[in-house]
Formats: structure tokens, sequence, C-alpha cells
């Protein structure tokens, strides 16, 4: 296992970041797994929360499951030594709408 | 399977036919063996016992799932069914395993019993949020959770692999993880209960040519393995304990089809050239590249409808342009000198993608569909039109718009292609700058609207089906109505000479890739009322050569203007079919027996 450069914390405070789904279809098949895909290059723990329920980011039924349509505002936490470049490449997936419309 | 009385009495069952031919034998019904799940308590010394065991069900899961698609891509031409890749999603998926081991943790039972709750728990959860793709994700979730079930118990999967000798499959749906260790040999044909034109089971009959009738509704409890029944992959019927008349019936069909069957086929390279030396171009509809070959070999000129939408059902991700290149260009070369009319993405309606972002529409047929749904997607939709210039270069390419309804359409749809020549030269990759692009005409507005249409077309294509449907407002599935379904309607006669004449006056050509196309006793008809091309299953091509070669465009053309005055289906229909009579009598009596 290689330790972080700066102090090498194991568990740091997880990271926060809102999102809002801007893409026309949600969070449906395609963009559910190219989240997904993307979580998993990371070690960090990746979770979204939606009005209080939280799923497992690296889950797709969990992502799925979620059902978020357009508009929906959510919450992506990570927690781990990348857990800021997680977030960044994540939140801009939203961004770009999933490359979509 | 219910009860000891069997019944001996003839039942005839109706579902769609998708893959043609007439076979006779015992039914295996094939049913995947749930199961039995027991719930029972695990010590906690064996609670790490059964950790193990499920490691090894989901590590021998996996390789199966690895190695189905190698398997069926190699029968199927197909590098990657992305069905698996789901499965895959699934089987990996953190909160499906985290949730097992949770409980197996705190609750201390078999592995098996959390699995199928914790797996049932997700299917139903998905399958509650009404959208027909999360449904299927449901579907995947069980059958993956069946597959380490099955592993854990040690069973089989492979029942089809071992049929007790050749036999009729009726099965309630077959997937590719059923259907791909099969023993091909020995299954002479398929019966489903659901499915359509484009569902795997129906790809798979038309590519191995395996007769075949799907949506044979709940009738898997009726039937019992061993019975004897007919299938009859031409007309849709599944006739179970067929009586003696019947099978003397189909005997004699038989004996006239070999008759006929050997004057048809030396007519293979015969032009479809009336009487009076009119030559019609009779293309194949296709879907796979597998079907060029009985396309030739049935004596087809081209291929007048390359459906793409194989390319982009069951998978995650949409295909790659590269991808698509390859799979037109195959087709191309395949068929070249002669022309392929590649129709651009025709999704929804019935033929929803499990990759795609389509919700469950109230009415579907008339929503978001075919050109509507690409021109939505430019991005996905750009990337089918790069790869069918670029693919033409490789043979003679045509390309046609699916589901035109309003001029806008044509014209975004023209920009979006224009973008992608502009873009295609500037990258210096070849491709036909002079690519003929035209239109469907299926929606009835649009054949109102042919002659402002015709100025942006290079043809027309009447896809018959669906132009009938939304004219008499007639859903075929819905067992009520469907008697209504005309295609000799004066609506649909009157719809179809609009087309022709607005293609006339500007001087392009009208081919018709409906059904009607290839019912010889529509043929004259289409043929007298201006119709260039003729687009039909490859099967249906020997047919309507015989008889465009038994008759004269001129009679054709009386007869058409004859049935332009007629008030109802019933009496256009009868017309035809005394025309047929009249030039190719030997023809009809086989494929109209019963009348006189």
């Amino acid at each position: 296992m290689k330790s972080s450069p700066i102090g090498g914390d194991e568990h740091p405070r997880p990271l926060i970041r809102e999102v809002v789904v801007i893409n026309k279809q949600g969070i449906h098949a395609r963009p559910a797994a190219l989240f997904v895909k993307t979580a998993t290059k990371f070690r960090a723990d990746i979770g979204i929360e939606k009005e209080g329920e939280v799923v497992n980011g690296k889950s797709i039924i969990g992502l799925l499951m979620l059902a978020a349509g357009e508009g929906t505002k959510l919450t992506l936490t990570a927690q781990g030594q990348d857990a800021e470049k997680a977030l960044a490449e994540l939140s801009k997936l939203f961004e770009d709408k999933f490359s979509e419309d | 399977m219910s009860d000891s009385e069997s019944p001996k009495k003839e039942v005839v069952y109706r579902g769609i036919a998708v893959s043609p031919g007439v076979v006779r034998g015992q039914v295996y019904v094939y049913r995947p063996q749930e199961v039995a799940i027991e719930k029972r308590s695990v010590r906690d010394d064996d609670i790490a016992g059964e950790f193990v065991r499920l490691e090894q069900a989901v590590i021998k899961t996996r390789q199966q799932l690895i190695e189905i698609p190698q398997h069926i891509g190699k029968e199927m031409g197909n590098d990657k069914p992305g069905i698996f890749d789901a499965h895959l999603l699934v089987l990996d998926d953190p909160m499906l395993m985290e949730q097992v081991f949770k409980r197996l943790k705190t609750e201390k039972l078999n592995v098996e019993f959390i699995l199928h709750e914790v797996a049932n728990k997700y299917a139903q959860a998905l399958a509650k949020l009404q959208d027909t793709y999360l449904c299927e994700r449901a579907a995947d979730v069980r059958d993956v959770s069946r597959r380490i079930l099955r592993n854990l118990a040690g069973a089989e999967h492979d029942e089809l692999q071992r049929l007790p000798g050749p036999r009729i499959v009726l099965a309630q749906d077959l997937s590719p993880s059923d259907t791909a260790l099969m023993d091909r040999t020995k299954v002479l044909g398929f019966a489903a209960e659901m499915g359509s034109r484009t569902s795997h089971t129906a790809i798979l009959a038309r590519s191995q040519g395996i007769p075949a009738v799907v949506g044979l509704h709940e009738i898997g409890r009726e039937i019992t393995s061993g019975q004897e029944a007919l299938l009859d992959g031409y007309t849709g019927l599944l006739i179970v304990c067929p009586s003696q008349e019947t099978l003397y019936e189909y005997g004699q069909i038989e004996i006239r089809w070999h008759s006929i069957e050997d004057r048809l086929s030396s007519l293979r390279h015969e032009p479809a050239c009336t009487r009076d030396g009119c030559a019609i171009r009779l293309g194949a509809n296709i879907e796979l590249v597998e079907e060029i070959k009985t396309a030739v070999e049935h004596g087809a000129q081209g291929v007048g409808l390359y459906r793409t939408e194989f390319l982009f059902v069951n998978r995650q991700e949409f295909p790659t342009e590269d991808e698509q290149v390859a799979a037109y260009s195959n087709v191309a070369r395949a068929m070249k000198p002669h022309e392929v009319i590649i129709r651009t993405l025709d999704a929804g309606g019935d033929k929803v993608l499990r990759g795609g972002e389509h919700s469950r529409e109230a009415n579907p047929f008339l929503g978001w569909r075919g050109i509507r749904f690409c021109l939505d997607q430019p991005e996905m939709f750009k990337t089918q039109l790069r790869a069918i210039l670029r693919a033409s270069a490789e043979g003679n390419i045509k390309m046609m718009y699916p589901m035109i309804s309003d001029l806008q359409e044509v014209k975004r749809a023209n920009e979006l292609l224009n973008v992608c020549r502009e873009d295609l030269r500037r990258e210096g990759k070849p491709f036909n700058e002079q690519m003929e692009v035209g239109l469907m005409i299926e929606v009835p507005g649009a054949a109102m609207i042919a002659d402002v249409l015709a100025e942006h077309a290079a043809f027309f294509s009447i896809g018959t089906n669906d132009l009938i449907q939304y004219s008499i407002a007639v859903d075929r599935g819905n067992e009520r109505v469907a008697h209504l379904y005309a295609p000799t309607h004066p609506a649909i006669l009157r719809l179809i000479r609009n087309v022709v004449a607005a293609a006339r006056a500007r001087n392009i050509w009208a081919g018709v890739c409906g059904e009607m196309a290839g019912d010889p006793v529509m043929v004259p008809l289409l043929l007298g009322l201006g119709v260039n091309e003729l687009s039909m299953s490859a099967v249906a091509v020997p047919a309507v050569k015989y008889i465009i070669r038994s008759m004269s465009m001129s009679d054709a053309q009386a007869l058409a203007e004859q049935t332009l005055r007629c008030g109802t289906a019933g009496e256009t229909a009868t017309q035809l079919e005394n025309f047929a009579r009249s030039v190719a009598p030997e023809l009809m009596e086989l494929i109209r027996p019963n009348k006189p």
C-alpha cells in the first residue's frame, strides 16, 4: 500500500460536493455506468446522497435505484487518499451532462 | 406440469412469425429450473465456510459470463454481446455483495437464502421504478443471482446442450445465456411466449435458419414436453397434437412447395422483369451480415432495407464509430456491386433499446422513436452518420431516415450529415460524395407532403407496416382490432399513389419495404401504382419474382386503376386475388390453397 506523501493519513475527513443533474434523461443506464466506471478508478470510498438516502457510488444498482432525474440535487462524498481528484472528475461528469444532450 | 391427461385434441396457437419454415416434431418445454432455496441456520464456526462457498460460486459465475460471450461472438459474428457486460456489472456490484456479507454475519443463515433475498429485494425495487430500462436491470439482477445459485448448487446451465433428440424448443423467452451452448443440430424450431421480430430469439433463429414463432402468450402451462407439434414459421402458428387433416394439409403444401421450388430457384439469376419488359429491383430486408448469403441464394439483387438496431440493442454503451464502420462495410462488400440501403437507427415503438434512455411511454408508436430519437441525441446520431459515410467508400451504399413526419426533420438530419461530411473531408477519410440519401415514408402525414419532401430526397422507401397501422389507426397486436389491419384499404392505395406521383414529378425513385412488398398478391398492384423497387424478407423473393415474370406492366396498371375505384379493402383484395390467380395459378394454389 502506497502512503500519501503529505502526512499519509489513511482516513482523512470525507470531502463533500453538491451537484445537480442537468442532462435531460437523468441518471439512467449510460450515465450510471459511466459514473460507476469512473468511481471505481479511485481508491476512495464514494457515496451519493439524494434526499437523505445514501448509496455506494461504485454500485450500479445503487445508482439506478436513486432514480435521479433532471434537476435532482445530489451530494457526492469521497473519503480516501485520492478523494479530491475523484470528486473533481465525478462532478465534471455532471457538468458535462455525461456527454449527452 | 399440471396433470396426467395431456390434450389429444389439436390446439392451434397464434403468434408472430419471425423466422420462416415449417417443422414437425416433439416439443421440449425449456423452463430453466429454479433452484430450490431452503433456509437453514449456520453455526458460528461455519460462517467462514459460507463466505468461501459464495466466493467460489462468484468466481465461477464470472468465468462463465466472460466465456459465454466469446462463444456467442463466434456464432453470431458479433464480438461482444453487451448483455453480459450488464451481468458482469451486477455481479461485481459492491452493494449487492456488501449486503450479502453483512446479513450473513448478522443473521447466520445459509448463503443461498440470503443471496436470494437480497437479489430479490433489489430486483423488486428496480422493477418498481416504472421504466423499461430499469425493469430490464431487474431481470439482470435475477439472472445473475440465479446463475450464482445454480453454481452454489452445482447445477447445470446447459440443458439445451443435451436435448434428448431433435426438438421444437418452447420457452418463455430465450436469453443469450440460454442459447449460448445449445446444440443447434437438435433444435428444430423455437416457440417463445415473449418477444418480437427484434428479440434475441428471433435474430438468432433467422441467422441460423431455424423456424421460429414468438409472442405465443402464456402457452407454456398448457403444453408438456414430448407432445407432438407442428411449427409454422411462415404464418406464425404452433399446432399442438396436429390432426391427421392438418398433417395432410401441410404435407400437401410441402410436396407442392418442393415441386415449385425447383422452378423458383431456377429463376435465381433471372431478372425480375414483366412480360412486357419492365424491370423491377428486388432487394432483401436484412439485419445481420449472415443474412446476405440467404438473400443472394434467393435471388435478391441488393439490400433494400438494412436495419441497424441490432448493433444497438442489448448493450450498455452505443456502438463505436469503428464498430459500425466494420459492420456496414461488411454488408456493403458482401453485396457489391449491388446496392445496400442502410436505415439509420429506428429505435422506439416496439424496438426499445436496452442501453438507450427510453422511458416507458403511454403511446410508444406515437412517441420518441425513429428520427426523433436520433435528432435528440446528435452525438450518437453523428457517430452513425459518419460510420455510414465511411462505409460508403466500400460499396454501393445508400442511406435513409426512418419515421420522417416533417420537412424540418429532414433538414436537420441533412445538416448533421453535412457537418459529418465536412469533418471527414478535413480528416482525409474517404467516402462517397454522391451517396444517395432517401426518406422512409411510413407516416401518413409524410405521404401527404411527399411533394415537399421529394425536393430534399434522392428516393422514397415506403414502409407499409407502419403506414397502414397509422393510417387506419389499428394496432396489429391488439386482437380485437387486428382484423381491421388491411393493406388493401383504399386509403393505403391513395397514399402510395400520392408518394409515387410526387417522386415521379421530381424524377426520384420510390420503393416499398414493408410486408406488402413480399406478398405476391400485392405486388401487381404496387407495380401498377408505379413503384420502382421492392424489398422483402429474402425467402419471399422467389415467389415475388415469379409473379412479376408472369404478368405484364400494362395489365398491372389497369389493375391499379380499377382497384383505386374500390370502396372497401375487401373489394380490392378480391380483385387482387383474382388477378394473381389468372396470371400465376400454380403459385396461388400454394400460397392461398384454401380458396376456390
